[in-house]
């Protein structure tokens, strides 16, 4: 589903953290926004799942967004499980929540190849507390994947992660992603992450900013961090990111 | 296995120290756990069974009625902002207060029957309830209730898988300490305007002078508080499994 977000405007409090900002996901791309801590990243997930007031038109293809109407997933930096779930319940939650009802046989049989795809097949049982970090943002892009998701938002999803469990994270989520292609916001202060992962980039500074283009979206996302192009990119990148942040 | 070695070690342990004191008190007044234990057949003729089924009442009901009232208060003093700002201070006020210094107003407006002993166990307990749930449904991750409503929750839905999981860590780690202070306010409240209740029978007795069967009454109660509090050990292992690592 292609997400138009137009006018966006948002508050935190008394202070204007989204300020008139607009901007487009085609159907199944990825959009990583970079942005440095209290530029309104989060806020602007806030704001789309209807978690905090705001102004402004955001719509999944023509419809306005509507967390009862839409399958919406959020992945979070904490990633949000419910601590007296187990993983498979966790897992099952949103798609449980959403219909209101107990899962049919079909759904069990979905949530279970996520599980497994994911490699958290032999933790179905275990609470989140005895897991480790690494195995908590499993069952995290397992929530999100099993329900199908018009619209996936990653909240720094990855940015707890030590590097060797997050390269092994960045490749389940694009296995994941590639399997169910999904209108995604990565939302990331990473750079190596937004070109990694973004089709497209949004750097955010006072709560606006412009879509451009990654200059890696044509390598496979599979392959893009071997790429030649991929370093020189991030340099290129973190320069225009730390112009824009000191203005 | 290793936990019933433990409480059967510890309970020889006390009945060796109280054996030591029994002997070098040598009265009446500290009998040997010897004596109390052959005095035990004795309470079946003194209507044990009625002083104990007198006791658990008092008790059940007491905090049935101070989860009916502190678990909602505790849930909504957080769900509920606007009720919260007005009741969260009185409870805080109200809280530190030596309720039990309330008995005579409570008998005096209840009368000398089962609710005045209710009332004021419950007045005490209840505190313990409200404060440990609202302290529980506080501590629930705020990212929690923010996946269920991004999936598109109602509230029933908010309420069943993050407020009423949450609140019941608070009920029973409440009642596990309520527990303590309830059996001693029931021992108090059944010293007055009654003739049942374990408490009403270890007074009686001491009245008597037959310091064998008061101490057998004594064991009873400690039996009855141990029993209750293995049975919440048990439920809480069981419901807050998620809890252990």
């Amino acid at each position: 589903m292609k997400l138009t977000v137009a006018g966006l405007t948002a508050l935190r409090g008394d202070q204007l953290v989204l300020a008139d900002l607009s901007f487009v996901v085609p159907d199944r791309g990825i959009l990583a926004v970079l942005g440095p801590s209290g530029t309104g990243k989060t806020t602007l997930i806030d704001a789309l799942t209807r978690q905090l007031p705001s102004t402004g038109d955001c719509r999944l293809d023509d419809a306005p967004i509507d967390p009862r109407r839409q399958h919406l997933a959020v992945v979070p930096q904490d990633y949000g499980l419910l601590p007296w779930r187990t993983v498979a319940q966790n897992v099952a939650l949103p798609l449980k929540v959403s219909q209101h009802h107990r899962l049919d046989a079909a759904q069990h049989q979905a949530v279970a190849q996520v599980m497994a795809a994911l490699g958290i097949a032999e933790l179905a049982k275990r609470y989140p507390n005895r897991l480790s970090g690494g195995q908590q943002q499993r069952v995290a892009l397992a929530r999100a994947f099993a329900q199908a998701p018009d619209l996936l938002m990653l909240d720094e999803a990855f940015s707890a992660l030590d590097p060797v469990v997050k390269a092994r994270a960045y490749q389940l989520f694009i296995s994941q992603w590639q399997a169910r292609p999904v209108t995604t916001l990565l939302i990331t202060h990473d750079l190596e992450e937004a070109l990694a992962l973004g089709d497209a980039l949004l750097i955010l500074h006072h709560g606006q900013g412009q879509v451009q283009a990654n200059p890696l979206a044509k390598v496979p996302l599979a392959t893009r961090r071997e790429d030649a192009r991929y370093y020189p990119a991030v340099a290129a990148l973190r320069q225009e990111v730390e112009a824009s942040w000191q203005e | 296995m290793a936990r019933v070695t433990k409480t059967l070690g510890a309970l020889l342990a006390l009945n060796l120290l109280w054996w030591l004191a029994a002997v070098l008190v040598g009265k009446p007044v500290l009998p040997t756990p010897l004596t109390v234990y052959a005095a035990f057949p004795q309470l079946l003729t003194h209507q044990i069974g009625w002083h104990l089924y007198f006791s658990l009442y008092r008790l059940g009901w007491s905090l049935v009625w101070s989860a009916v009232i502190g678990i909602p208060l505790g849930i909504l003093i957080v769900r509920a902002p606007r009720f919260g700002a007005w009741v969260d201070p009185v409870v805080y006020l109200t809280y530190p207060l030596p309720k039990i210094a309330l008995l005579p107003v409570v008998m005096l407006l209840a009368g000398l029957g089962d609710s005045a002993k209710i009332i004021m166990i419950s007045m005490i307990t209840v505190f313990q309830i409200i404060i440990s749930v609202r302290d529980a449904v506080r501590q629930v991750p705020a990212g929690v209730y923010k996946q269920l409503l991004v999936a598109g929750a109602n509230r029933w839905e908010l309420f069943r898988d993050a407020t009423w999981p949450a609140s019941l860590a608070g009920v029973l780690t409440a009642l596990r300490l309520a527990l303590g202070t309830a059996i001693a306010t029931l021992f108090f409240t059944e010293v007055y305007g009654t003739s049942y209740g374990l408490g009403y029978f270890i007074m009686d007795e001491w009245n008597r002078l037959d310091y064998p069967l008061m101490y057998a009454g004594i064991v009873v109660l400690a039996a009855v508080a141990f029993a209750l509090f293995a049975v919440l050990n048990a439920l809480e292992r069981r419901v807050l499994r998620w809890q252990q690592v």
